[in-house]
């Protein structure tokens, strides 16, 4: 138990809000401009005022909102969405914001952009997250439904899992964060305030075994479908995101087909009172799992993302960068990996700081450019001229047969085989004792 | 669409599930369970077709949802036609193609077929772009068994020391082929027909059971002794089966021996994804490959042992098919194959010996 409160053994190796320069988000280069739409391309830095400049970008994301929600429409909704989001970039980030509008890019580009509706268990060396998508089976998910914003899951832990956290409150959605290890305030600290109304701290973590008897304490046996359904019920309708902070301490106390099972009937139960489970994250402490385990997390989940230190030398100083290996499956069955390096920013926006460049530098033999022509600066003729062709062709080879003579081979004789025997001037051979050569 | 370029796998499985009734089969999973997924929606289908009733037993999807992702069946023949165009115009290539000077011995050899059970057709084909219709849905009578559904349904259920999952689905099953008249063993009255159960992804923890995370399962009997059981049942009745079972998580693989042995038919899928051989042009044309660990011999002391048992899968737009393997000629202008130097280990160790003077080499040297 000891072990497991307070952020020692995991503790934020990073700290928080790193500062630092700017870049996009995930899936840096060309998918993530065009998932952003309309905005990429308007901006130039330094033109015009910040305001314009934050509206249009703003405006960007807003209409990439849109063109991804299919029904929905963009007005009102990217209307109010620009002001939000206005708000929040300006308290955010300073000079990394402005780079980051400069570019056209939100800091959750990215992550709005992308349609993941998964739900996903990642982790790495201690540290991962997971999002359970959209919580299985339970809510049928048609595709004409609006916009299924990206979840994405965490890294080093839990910067990782409050940048998901803040996008989720973003899009509106009330969060429900199931917190074991960190207390509320630790958890809450970073946030600006009017996201943090919208972030509902479900305490497991002051009294875990129920001891004090205190209302509204969460113990790892009020874990079922019912008992999450029903804290979710006490907060606001609309959609809701479930954060589990973490999956490992739960799964040191329950067994893992109980957790499953449950993660799997949340959304029905929620659905029943209700409440819409846009999605379920989860962190997740791989070291302290056998492999197993984390492979059957694994398969379950929607989206996963693996989070390990990046070697040194990648991004500047202070950013603590770090690696994810993101898998991420899709409705029509495809199975995207992808492994990006990234790094917190203040205010939890993440960052992509690009990908590992790890292909193996190719062999030049495999160019078909630099192939060699043996024939060529040779000291004698290895050509042929067209005369030198025919010639060449028409001398019959000694393994050549002539037809009657192949097909006699190539048929599998029907008649037995025949022995030839021409005897030899010392056979001696005697019809009366064909035996007269053994030695008896 | 099911392919009409079947592998024997397929062809033997469909001929005992449609010829014998009852029969177990069973697909190990690939690691994402795209395909095996896909070899179960066919399985379905193909029972809607032909008019079977079906049993869709799941802990993850609702039932209906699986069935509403069926393939689309195709029932024009003019697919039919244009595969039979597609392969006279092969035959006549292949006829015209001149005779063979140098490589003589290899003029009469039986080329190798890639789709081998191109003449032999069973079944129906099927459009994987496009989902059954409602209607023929509608007029396909069909059971469901969704997990978490039965457990709030019959909570009274006592569990005999088998995972709880198990033992509902177990009785579910029991329930239908009794009241329902698929029970062999009694002469029945109405008209007979065949029942058809899929069960997706057993033995996952979404069934309660953990032999997916421990090498020490609390209960390491319970998915063989529901196996046990299943198989009495369906010997007893007028029904076959199709179970996925996630092997590759099954931590302990001496369950995965004992799956195989209780099962008459056992199909282990291994896509590409996510693998190195994803990007081996070797296998550039395929998804994955289908290992034929187990083939049911019914009524016969030996089974019939398949021409090649390198077979794999690809998934065109609309098209599922299963082809053998083979390595695709060498068409390139470059002096040996060796120049690819990222072709299958395989080949690589096999030219070793005589590629190695070709490799690096790009002047003839004097």
């Amino acid at each position: 138990m000891a072990e497991l409160e307070g952020r020692g053994r995991w503790g934020d190796p990073w700290g928080e809000g790193e500062p630092g320069g700017v870049r996009k988000w995930w899936g840096g280069g060309a998918r993530g401009r065009e998932s952003l739409g309309a905005g990429v391309g308007e901006e130039e830095p330094g033109r015009g005022g910040d305001l314009e400049r934050r509206r249009k970008h703003c405006g960007g994301l807003g209409g990439a909102r849109g063109a991804m929600g299919g029904a929905r429409g963009r007005g009102s909704q990217g209307e109010s969405w620009r002001k939000r989001r206005g708000t929040w970039q300006v308290r955010g980030v300073g000079g990394a914001g402005a780079t980051l509008r400069a570019q056209g890019l939100s800091p959750y580009g990215e992550v709005i952009g992308r349609r993941r509706r998964g739900r996903l268990v990642g982790s790495w060396k201690g540290r991962g997250v997971c999002v359970f998508p959209n919580g299985g089976e339970a809510i049928p998910i048609s595709p004409a439904r609006g916009p299924f914003p990206a979840d994405t899951a965490e890294c080093e832990g839990h910067s990782l899992l409050k940048t998901f956290v803040a996008a989720s409150a973003h899009r509106g959605e009330s969060v429900h964060i199931f917190g074991f290890e960190i207390p509320e305030e630790e958890l809450l600290a970073g946030f600006d305030p009017d996201m943090t109304v919208r972030l509902l701290y479900q305490d497991g973590f002051t009294d875990p075994l129920r001891w004090t008897g205190e209302a509204g304490g969460f113990g790892a046996e009020e874990f079922t479908a019912l008992g999450v359904a029903g804290r979710l019920a006490r907060g606001p309708a609309g959609p809701v995101t479930v954060v589990l902070d973490s999956l490992s301490w739960l799964l040191l106390r329950q067994p893992l087909p109980a957790v499953c099972q449950t993660l799997g009937r949340i959304p029905r139960a929620a659905a029943s009172a209700g409440l819409r489970v846009t999605r379920i994250l989860a962190l997740l402490h791989e070291d302290l799992h056998p492999p197993g385990l984390v492979e059957t997390l694994r398969s379950l989940a929607q989206a996963v993302v693996g989070v390990r230190p990046a070697p040194e030398g990648i991004g500047s100083g202070e950013d603590a960068p770090r690696l994810a290996s993101m898998l991420q499956r899709k409705g029509t069955g495809k199975v995207l990996t992808k492994e990006e390096y990234f790094t917190v920013l203040a205010g939890f926006t993440p960052k992509a700081l690009g990908e590992p460049t790890g292909s193996v530098p190719r062999d030049e033999d495999a160019d078909p450019h630099s192939t060699v022509d043996p024939t060529a600066n040779l000291t004698f003729n290895l050509r042929l001229s067209d005369t030198e062709r025919r010639a060449r062709d028409g001398m019959p080879l000694p393994f050549h047969f002539s037809a009657q003579k192949k097909s006699s081979l190539l048929e599998a004789s029907t008649s037995g085989g025949k022995i030839y025997y021409e005897p030899d001037a010392a056979d001696d051979l005697d019809e009366e004792d064909p035996d007269d050569d053994l030695d008896v | 669409k099911r392919s009409c370029e079947e592998g024997p796998a397929l062809v033997f499985r469909w001929r005992l599930l449609l010829g014998y009734g009852p029969s177990v089969c069973q697909d190990e999973e690939d690691k994402y369970s795209i395909y095996s997924n896909l070899l179960f929606k066919y399985f379905l289908a193909e029972g809607i077709v032909c008019g079977h009733n079906l049993f869709v037993a799941s802990a993850k999807e609702d039932p209906a949802d699986i069935l509403k992702e069926l393939p689309a069946p195709l029932f024009d023949d003019a697919h039919k036609n244009q595969v039979n165009e597609k392969e006279t115009a092969i035959k006549s290539k292949q006829e015209s193609q001149e005779s063979m000077k140098i490589a003589w011995r290899y003029q009469n050899l039986p080329r190798i077929e890639v789709s081998p059970a191109a003449s032999a057709r069973i079944g129906h084909y099927y459009d994987v772009s496009k989902m059954v219709s409602p209607e023929l849905l509608q007029s396909t009578k069909w059971h469901r068994f969704f997990l978490p559904e039965e457990m709030s349904l019959h909570p009274e259920i006592k569990t005999c020391n088998m995972t709880c999952g198990y033992t509902r689905l177990l009785q579910s099953i029991q329930r239908i082929i009794y009241r329902e008249g698929f029970d062999g063993s009694y002469p029945q009255k109405k008209q007979k027909n065949i029942l058809r159960i899929g069960i997706q992804s057993l033995g996952s923890v979404l069934w309660g059971d953990d032999i997916c995370c421990t090498d020490n399962p609390e209960d390491i009997y319970s998915l063989t002794k529901f196996l046990y059981v299943l198989r009495g049942l369906l010997r007893m009745s007028l029904s076959a089966c199709i179970i996925t079972v996630p092997a590759h998580l099954i931590q302990n693989k001496a369950i995965m021996e004992r799956v195989t042995n209780l099962s008459d038919t056992v199909v282990g899928l291994e896509s590409f994804i996510g693998s190195e051989r994803e990007t081996n042009p070797l296998y550039k044309d395929y998804q994955g490959l289908i290992h034929v660990h187990k083939i049911p011999r019914l009524n016969s002391l030996i089974c019939d042992v398949s021409g090649t048992k390198d077979l794999a899968f690809r998934l065109k737009r609309k098209l599922f098919t299963i082809e053998r393997l083979h390595l695709p000629p060498d068409l390139s202008d470059t002096v040996s194959r060796s120049s690819k130097q990222d072709l299958a280990e395989s080949t690589k160790l096999l030219r070793s010996g005589c590629g190695a003077m070709a490799i690096g080499k790009k002047h003839l040297d004097f």
